[in-house]
């Protein structure tokens, strides 16, 4: 067993010697800190940037999503490169873009200065359609979504850091 | 002298995708709005809750208003929502300006692995303390890593206390390997489950109840399938054979 183990090795090496260099390793990523004044509309500004960009992509049926970066975390990128390849692998495309109905900032992380910011945001998706790979349009399969937003400080601006749904939607019909 | 036989290898990548859990503490807006996401409920079968809290009269942001219950304890908000202490905190709940670092987690091989042969898995997850404001008050809380739950991919699960180590020997077993049966592209997804203490400044640590999880990124493994094949002598430059 070890020999075949060996032999394979080296058969997918191509049988030379030359070190191939290994695939980065997934690194967390260390937390930065920026000023608390103004952070929360730094950070629902935030927010809004990858609202868009993320339509925009997804309005392309996850071509180029690449450009979901500037509004990411590089943490959080993997996530989002994988949604939009799921939708590219669909065949599917966005039609429309969802629109904020409510914005909150639920928890801010540290004192003098900030390292993450928590919010939750409704979105209306009435009037966003799903074209799908057969030209045919549905409608989205959830009417409003509710979700909890982490946005942290990445090279000195705020980025998008992680997406959860949340099913309380009831929150969202409070003015 | 033992014959030493050597082996060409001929390595198929096979494009179809292994079902994926549709289980998903994280999503993306474009996966969430695509219907390809499915909403909340933990790995392990909890469902932790550690943001949205409706007991504190506030909804998300505990910031005034009413909200619907769909079941009351001791007159405070319960069900999908877990109860939630104002003055003190009891419970990973109510840590609600705090939660774990993300975890991540690397592979060996990284990223591609063949069929029939384990996998290596490493969690990085450490115990981590931070520091922020909890009910009114600085404090510190520690996060302790307790569990870690792996999806494979491939319907294969694993639950684990152990973070797993590098291979001291490629491609041996070791406590959090996976052996994946199939070629394919498979999704792994890491969940892992913290405990919590808190102190507030000169205190000692308080223990709180429950736990907390967090997702790692998922890591995309290529599984491929190998067939052997016997040549000659051993595999060098130009033998007919060798790939």
């Amino acid at each position: 067993m070890r020999l075949f183990v060996i032999v394979l090795l080296l058969a997918l090496v191509g049988c030379a010697s030359a070190e191939r260099a290994p695939a980065p390793d997934p690194v967390a990523s260390a937390d930065e800190a920026i000023e608390r004044d103004g952070v929360e509309q730094l950070a629902i500004d935030a927010v809004g940037d990858y609202f868009a960009v993320s339509a925009e992509i997804a309005g392309d049926g996850g071509e180029a999503p690449e450009r979901i970066a500037q509004v990411v975390t590089s943490n959080w990128l993997t996530q989002e490169l994988t949604g939009f390849t799921a939708l590219r692998a669909l065949g599917s495309s966005q039609a429309g873009v969802p629109e904020v109905t409510k914005i909150e900032v639920s928890a801010i992380r540290g004192i003098a200065v900030v390292t993450e910011v928590v919010l939750h945001a409704c979105t209306s998706l009435d009037g966003v359609t799903i074209r799908t790979a057969d030209g045919d349009e549905t409608d989205v399969p959830i009417g409003t979504s509710l979700v909890t937003i982490y946005v942290v400080p990445e090279d000195g601006v705020l980025k998008v850091d992680g997406v959860e749904p949340r099913t309380e939607l009831s929150w969202c019909a409070e003015s | 002298m033992v014959r030493r036989i050597v082996t060409a290898v001929a390595v198929a990548l096979v494009i179809a995708t292994p079902a994926v859990p549709a289980t998903a503490l994280s999503c993306t807006m474009t996966e969430i709005i695509a219907g390809i996401c499915s909403v909340g409920g933990g790995t392990d079968g909890t469902d932790v809750n550690l943001w949205i809290d409706g007991s504190t009269g506030g909804g998300p942001s505990g910031g005034g208003g009413q909200i619907d219950c769909d079941e009351t304890a001791e007159g405070r908000c319960a069900g999908v929502s877990p109860p939630k202490t104002v003055n003190k905190p009891e419970s990973v709940h109510d840590l609600e300006s705090f939660r774990p670092r993300r975890p991540s987690q690397i592979s060996e091989p990284a990223g591609w692995t063949i069929a029939g042969l384990p996998s290596n898995f490493v969690t990085r997850a450490r115990t981590h303390i931070l520091s922020g404001e909890l009910a009114g008050h600085s404090a510190d809380v520690r996060f302790i890593p307790v569990r870690y739950r792996r999806t494979f991919g491939d319907g294969g699960t694993q639950s684990t206390t152990v973070r797993g180590a590098r291979w001291s020997t490629a491609w041996s077993a070791t406590s959090t390997s996976h052996v994946y049966e199939r070629p394919g592209i498979a999704r792994v997804r890491l969940v892992v489950t913290y405990v919590a203490d808190y102190r507030y400044s000169g205190l000692d640590w308080v223990r709180l109840g429950g736990t907390v999880t967090r997702t790692a990124p998922d890591l995309t493994i290529r599984v491929f399938a190998a067939d052997t094949v016997l040549v000659a002598r051993p595999c060098v430059v130009d033998v007919i054979g060798c790939p």
